[in-house]
Parts: structure tokens; sequence; C-alpha cells
């Protein structure tokens, strides 16, 4: 069984060989890279890792419509992992963290990159292998908990959204650690598991259109970004930063 | 069986760009072959009402680990396999492609009113494929019998302004040597490059129906040349209008992307030095002058600011004292 399958979305021209730069231990060591965009111009700058070459289906372009930003595009990709793809046993996400919006966009890129840099990587993996109840590896920097046990709720405005959605999904996490930024690794199991019943395209039609932000409302595209991490606790996992 | 070798430019050495596209309807299971057309000006259409179902059925093969050296495989499972196998090529392939999916599947929920999860995936599976036929940059759903509505509304629902339908009863189709003639004598007249879907009773049949139809048109064109001038410019027009059409959209998009991040960006720049400035103020600026010089202190000690820095500031702080006051020297606050 192959090992790493990469899912990666792309908006910005230009972010390819950004992530080439910073990514480069991931994009060589992944057995299969899913790449999602939603322009032809994105996915035309993409070039197939050396590692990749000759390799069959290893390297697939998606083009899809501008719908939960970077969390759109990784569900589509689930969903052709799901129906075309020899499960493997890790998958990593990624995609180009640019936020335009923020001031310190460079500081969330840079520490949220840092998990595929050549010295995190086999550090990430190396913990996936050696303990069995780490579900997830993310960037410690982002290793978030917005849970308020006490008052069961969430400290964000995503809230309501995420209490329906761990109600819909019945989720039993309880600790609701995630890693903010949706830039991780993976058990692929997990993921397999839920979307074996839940279609992921199905998610995906809930997500807004377009640049979405929840500085002021809740959106379901933020909300699955901690319900990624909210499913490894569900199956007993846990989350860990390095 | 199609493969590289059919659907090849062949021995009729036909170098005149087709004035048609043509469609070459297949069953996805006749496409085992690693390889397709290398002539990506050759379309496919691919036809099975199960489609969607084979793909579900090859899926939770693959997920249960059934491989073929675990255990004989039924022919239903061959079959679903080849199906997926076909597909995942027409989706990561060069071809354009589209899929005729027959009728809206008897097999749906009624109960959720929503099209079968593996038809609806399949066909959003290969609507996101860059090679799939798109008519100003919206997907196309050919039918015989018009999709539920319930199939339309998810597949909108991933994003796409709209789902253009083909109502393939009003298509250009050729299915039969006899054909030919008529069909190849229409395609000059039409206003774009008509689509034309081809269909023989086998794919080598449908193959060599294309390469008729493609013989006849060359040498219509070779005898008209000023006809087949005007329909090389026009093709060549068309192409244009379509990348400029194509490359407003993209850049329509990316604008309100930018002017929405600019709306963001106005209010939320400012509450973020709002922010930062209550912090520095509540966090440093209430301190003691003391506690703050004394601070300085310790930044030379732990390497954080050089003495002689240090030993400046402390003299232009001290000149300023001393020396005569200007009559704006109010004005300047002292920086330690």
């Amino acid at each position: 069984m192959p090992g790493l399958t990469l899912l990666i979305h792309l908006y910005y021209p230009g972010s390819w060989s950004f992530l080439e730069d910073k990514c480069r231990a991931v994009l060589r060591k992944a057995d299969r890279i899913i790449i999602t965009a939603c322009h032809d111009d994105v996915l035309n700058e993409v070039v197939p890792p050396e590692a990749l070459a000759g390799k069959d289906n290893a390297l697939v372009r998606l083009k899809v419509p501008n719908k939960g930003k970077d969390i759109g595009g990784k569900l589509a990709a689930f969903s052709y992992y799901m129906h075309f793809c020899e499960k493997t046993e890790y998958i990593a996400l990624l995609h180009d963290k640019v936020s335009p919006q923020t001031i310190n966009a460079d500081y969330w890129s840079q520490q949220l990159y840092s998990l595929f840099s050549k010295e995190n990587l086999p550090k990430a993996l190396q913990l996936l292998e050696q303990d069995h109840r780490i579900g997830i590896v993310g960037a410690k920097a982002f290793l978030k908990n917005e849970y308020m046990p006490s008052e069961n709720t969430f400290n964000t405005t995503n809230h309501q959204l995420l209490m329906e959605m761990i109600r819909d999904h019945r989720l039993h996490g309880g600790i609701y650690d995630f890693i903010a930024g949706t830039i991780f690794i993976g058990r692929s199991r997990i993921f397999e598991q839920f979307f074996s019943t839940q279609s992921p395209l199905d998610a995906r039609a809930k997500l807004e259109t377009g640049n979405v932000l929840d500085l002021e409302t809740g959106t379901y595209t933020h909300s699955w970004e901690r319900l990624f991490c909210f499913l490894a606790e569900d199956q007993g996992f846990t989350i860990k930063g390095i | 069986m199609i493969s590289a070798r059919h659907i090849a430019p062949r021995e009729t050495d036909i170098s005149i760009e087709r004035p048609y596209r043509p469609l070459l309807v297949i069953r996805p299971q006749d496409l085992p072959d690693r390889r397709l057309s290398q002539d990506t000006a050759i379309g496919l259409a691919a036809q099975d009402a199960a489609i969607g179902l084979a793909v579900r059925l090859s899926m939770q093969d693959t997920a249960f680990g059934l491989t073929a050296q675990h255990a004989p495989i039924s022919l239903a499972a061959q079959h679903a396999r080849r199906c997926r196998e076909a597909l995942r090529q027409l989706i990561a392939g060069d071809n354009p492609f589209l899929l005729l999916p027959d009728t809206p599947d008897d097999s749906r929920d009624v109960t959720l009113d929503c099209a079968p999860d593996a038809l609806f995936e399949t066909i959003a599976l290969c609507m996101f494929s860059r090679q799939y036929i798109r008519v100003d940059d919206v997907p196309v759903l050919p039918w015989q019998a018009a999709p539920s509505p319930g199939l339309m509304r998810r597949l909108q629902a991933q994003g796409w302004p709209e789902i253009r339908q083909w109502d393939l009863r009003h298509a250009h189709w050729l299915t039969g040597q006899h054909q030919v003639e008529g069909l190849a004598d229409t395609i000059p007249g039409a206003t774009n490059q008509p689509w034309i879907f081809i269909e023989g009773p086998d794919i080598d049949q449908t193959i060599a129906l294309e390469e008729a139809l493609h013989r006849h048109c060359t040498a219509l064109l070779q005898d008209n040349p000023p006809l087949q001038a005007l329909l090389t410019e026009k093709n060549q027009l068309q192409k244009k209008l379509d990348t400029l059409k194509s490359e407003h959209r993209v850049l329509q998009e990316r604008m309100h992307n930018a002017e929405t991040t600019i709306g963001i960006i106005r209010s939320k720049y400012k509450d973020d030095y709002d922010t930062l400035f209550s912090w520095y103020q509540q966090e440093y600026e209430t301190l003691p002058l003391w506690y703050k010089r004394f601070g300085q202190l310790i930044k030379v000690l732990t390497g954080k600011r050089t003495a002689k820095s240090l030993v400046l500031a402390i003299r232009r702080r001290l000149h300023r004292h001393t020396a005569p006051r200007s009559p704006n020297s109010h004005l300047k606050k002292d920086r330690t």
C-alpha cells in the first residue's frame, strides 16, 4: 500500500512554485497528489514532482467552482480519492495560505508549512507510526481549542454551526482540539471511515461561495476547518502539534 | 475495444482541422487501455446507464480489499472495475469528454428527493475534470429523458452557476455510413463548429464512421479553397473569442474577490490596529518611567540592545535637557 496521498487546493496564480519551495519534502514524499483549483491558469502552473514521473494516476488536477475556499477543494479531492484511488496509510492536506486580509499572513503560512519541512515531516510521520493514538499532526502554534466545557460552547462565531454539525454527524469528541488553517497530516482511515457513509460532496454543497470569512458570523466553511479534527477525536484519536 | 492505436491519426493523412467536434459514443468498459487517444480533437461520450452504480460497486470492492489475488471476482465486479478505471482515465486524460446518463436513476431514494449518491457523485466528479465539456465554462449534461430536479439541484449546489442541459433528441447524430454525405454538407454552414455524436454498432465501426466523416469534410473543403480559408479563419476567431471570454470571467471573479478583500481590510486592519494599540497602552505605557528605564538596562544585559545605543540615547536626553528650548520643543516627546 503506498504511503501518502496529498490533497492540495490552490487559488492564487504563482502558488505552485511557492509551495514547491516551502513544502518540497512532502511533495517528494507523496505517492499521489490530487490538486484542485478554480482556474485553468493555476492548474497549468503545476509541474509534476520528479518522484511522481511515470507513475499512473499519481497527479490529478481537478477544476472546481470557487465554493468553500480550500475546504471546498479538499472535499472534492476527498470524493475523488474515495472513488478512484487506491487507499494510502496517510493523507496530508495543504493549500496556498495567503490570507490577504490579515496583517500577519506570512507568519501563518510559515508556521503552517513548517510541518512539511525537511526536518519536521519525518518527525510527524514518526509520531504517527510510533503512537497509534495520534490521528492528526499539525503545526504546534496552530493547535487550538475553543471549547469551553463548563458552558458547553465554542468560543467562536461558528459555535451554532459546530453544534449543529456535531449533532448531525453524531460526533463524540469531547476535547475538540483542532489544527487551525487545515494544513496537517493524518491517518487516511479516519476520513475513509467517515466519508464512506457521508458524501464529501454533500458536505461541500453547504459551503459558502467565494472569499468567505467568519469574523462576524459563522460559516460552514470555517466549521469544517474544525470538523476534520473532530472526526479524528470521534474515532478515539488525538491531535498533536509539533 | 478502443485504444490509442485506434483513434490516433491514421493513414488517411488528413491534415485539415475538422470543421466539427466529434464525440465518439463509447461504453466506459470498452476503454481498458492505459492510454486514451493522442488526438485531443477527438471527444468521447461515455454511455452507460449504470456508471454511477458500477463505480460505487467498484469503490466498495476496493475499500474491502477484494483484489483479484485474494478472491475470484464476479462479472459485475469486473465490469465495475473497468468502468471505474475508464472514468478515471477520462477524468485525468487529455480528451474532451462528457457523460451520457440515460435517465434519472430509478433506484433513487424518493424520501430524500435526490439522486442516488453513486450517480450524482460520478457526474459531479466528471464535471470537475478539466476535460469535461463546458460551454462558456458551464458544464454540459446531455440527456434522453430530462434529469430529475433533485439531481440538478445537487449538481448545481457544487457551485456552478448553472448546468447546461443538452436534449440529445436535438443533437447531431451520425449512426450509419449513409448519413455521412448529408451531414458533411451541412457542417460548413453551421454557425459554430457543431458537436456531433458518433455511434456505430461497436467501437471499431464508430471510429470508422468518424474517419469517413472527416475524409468527406476534408475532400469537400479541398474542392473549395475559399470556403476552407473562411472556415479556418472563423474557427480561429471563435477560439480567440472563447479564450477572451474565459479570461474575462476569471478576471471578473478575481476582481470581485479582491474588492471583497479590500472591503474587509478597510475595517479589519483598523480593528487589528486598535487592538494592538490598546494592548500597548495597557501593557507598556501605563508602567512607571523608572521601570521602563530599568528594562533598558536588562535589555543591554540580555544582549537585546547594545550598550553603545543606550549610552547614545542617554546623552541625547541629557543634551535635550541642558540645551536652550526652542519655541516648539514642548511638542517633542521623550522617546525612551
